[in-house]
């Protein structure tokens, strides 16, 4: 028998996950390096902390990987990419053919002092148990400002802040407290989001909804006394009750070389083949990669595809496409871009929310089983490319 | 095996190469605006329920072909281009202000002014057309 070739991925979530499932098992070994118990789908967090929904956040990493493929409980701890081994940090050497990082972003909650605190006291959005927590500070909260404050530009899924920012005028309509309760999104670009196409159209809902836009501040200093952030420049912020988008850094994995450690820790990679500079062997995909393009699932699940490919021979790319969801209540739209197009102008409609949950639905199905997904997923992406979609946009 | 017909159907429809195909052929940026606007698209098509408004559709319809077939739908797509809606707009509120009864003496004062004269060279030059029509299509 021939023997197969080793595949390693590192980090069992949705772009290790994907990348695992999508290998033929006859052609390669392949194990996950993973160490904590559970998959999570975090998009799950913002139905949580805004909706009290009891949606299925998590499920065994075993669960989520399909027969056959090898699961290692352990965390990645250095890499050597010369030797081509992994080593964790339970002392297990696991060497390799091929090396795919899908190990995401760590969320530093040390950066700014103070945050600690606010998460432990308020909760946040990023990870199941701030989830709740947030959940149950906003279903207590009856008075006073909510501020949702993107604290740096480089951020995990970049409309959500500003789907937390409708999801709770929505839910302090519902329990008769929005004349007392403002709803504040502070943010360090000049619009709501960085790209215009989208900021032309939230903007006038946000105004709709009585949600107030802080734009430009930069946050640089937490209060909690006096519960205020401190923005560049002396500005200040008063809240009873705010919410920090958590700085982010690349995973903590040593390498035997520099040439692969870009910014914050994030791996360098090409941003059309997820290969790590100077070697063909090694990829890095998802949230882990240094790429100039929005850190969301859709990215992670595409880059996953392309590697997928890539190790088999085809000649796959990923173009930068991302399909952000933006729910605003009922209604939900896509931030849809690539890397030669910035986003196209997309309308909240019921039809685009439906979609949403569709895909919500799915997705652990579409984790387990990508290639069946694959022709549904290709054909949705190709009629919605931002390229054909145009100015006039959908 | 299944035997029905459409069994075998469905199980054609099962072969990730024919989904594949079939979704590229549904689905286009045109297709999912429409699904976007599917309910709006719905209340108009459901005023076709009314005999009257499909009847009304339907002779709608024949009139843009026969326009069409006739050349003539090209025609006034371009003078539509060329239409200003400003100054459509000064057209209407100027006819719709009151306007002051002129006499002859006005009229001669107002032939100084090179814009009416130019209004006036157009008049003449519709009605000689008109004239040249009416005897063509054989009225008096
Ligand atoms: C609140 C929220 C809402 C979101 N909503 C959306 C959305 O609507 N649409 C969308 O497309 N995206 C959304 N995203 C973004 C999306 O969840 C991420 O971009 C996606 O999960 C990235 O996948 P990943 O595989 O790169 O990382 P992850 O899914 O985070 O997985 C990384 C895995 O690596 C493991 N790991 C870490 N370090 C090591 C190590 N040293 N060794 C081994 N394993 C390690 C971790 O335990 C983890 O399981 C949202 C994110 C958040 C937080």
């Amino acid at each position: 028998m021939v023997r197969r070739e080793r595949v390693v991925v590192v980090g069992g979530g949705t772009g290790g996950a994907i990348l695992a499932n999508l290998m033929p098992l006859e052609r390669y070994e392949v194990t996950v390096i993973e160490p904590r118990r559970y998959h999570y789908y975090h998009p799950a967090y913002i139905y949580i902390a805004f909706e009290g929904l009891k949606l299925e956040v998590k499920r065994p990493v075993d669960e989520v990987l399909k027969p056959g493929v090898n699961l290692v409980r352990d965390r990645a701890k250095r890499i050597d990419l010369d030797e081509r081994y992994v080593e964790t940090e339970g002392g297990r050497r696991l060497e390799y053919d091929y090396l795919v990082v899908a190990a995401g972003a760590r969320r530093d909650y040390d950066e700014l002092p103070g945050h600690k605190q606010l998460v432990e006291r308020f909760g946040d959005f990023h990870s199941e148990e701030n989830a709740w927590r947030l959940w149950r500070t906003l279903t207590t909260m009856r008075e006073g400002s909510f501020v949702i404050m993107v604290s740096h530009p480089v951020q995990i899924c970049p409309p959500c802040p500003l789907k937390a920012a409708f999801l709770a005028s929505k839910l302090f309509e519902r329990r008769g407290v929005k004349d007392r309760v403002r709803v504040k999104l502070a943010v360090p670009y000049p619009h709501p989001y960085p790209a215009i196409a989208i900021s032309n159209i939230v903007e006038p809902m946000f105004e709709r909804e009585g949600v107030e836009v802080v734009k430009v501040f930069l946050l640089e200093d937490i209060n909690l006394d006096e519960k205020k952030l401190i923005g560049y420049g002396g500005a200040e912020l008063e809240f009873d009750v705010a919410v920090l988008t958590p700085p982010i850094k690349g995973p903590d994995i040593e390498f035997n070389t520099d040439n692969v450690l870009g910014d914050d820790g994030f791996i360098k990679v090409d941003r059309y083949t997820g290969q790590m500079p100077g070697y063909d062997d090694a990829y890095a995909i998802g949230d882990a990669a240094e790429i100039p393009t929005a850190k969301t699932g859709t990215t992670a699940h595409l880059m996953a595809e392309v590697v997928a490919d890539r190790i088999q021979g085809y000649g796959s790319r990923y173009d930068g496409r991302t399909n952000c969801a933006l729910i605003t209540g009922e209604d939900a739209l896509f931030v849809i871009s690539s890397y030669e197009h910035p986003p196209v102008p997309v309308r909240p409609t019921r039809f685009k929310r439906l979609l949403t949950d569709v895909f919500t639905k799915a997705y652990w199905r579409i984790v387990k089983n990508p290639a069946a997904w694959r022709p549904i997923i290709r054909s949705y992406l190709e009629a919605t490319r931002p390229d054909r979609l145009g100015e006039k946009g959908w | 095996m299944s035997g029905g017909p459409l069994d075998q159907l469905v199980e054609a429809l099962n072969d990730p190469e024919i989904v594949e195909r079939l979704l590229e052929y549904i689905m286009t940026p045109d297709m999912m605006r429409l699904l976007d606007n599917l309910p709006t698209l719905i209340r108009l098509a459901s005023k076709l329920s009314e005999e009257e408004a499909a009847e009304a559709l339907g002779k709608l319809i024949s009139l843009v072909v026969e326009l069409n077939r006739r050349g003539l739908l090209d025609r006034l797509a371009a003078l539509l281009e060329k239409v200003e809606p400003e100054k459509i707009e000064r057209l209407v509120e100027t006819l719709e202000a009151p306007a002051e009864p002129a006499g002859m003496l006005d009229l001669a004062k107002a032939l100084k002014n090179p814009e009416i004269r130019r209004g006036m060279g157009l008049l003449l030059r519709v009605l000689s057309v008109l004239g040249e029509a009416s005897r063509s299509t054989g009225s008096k």
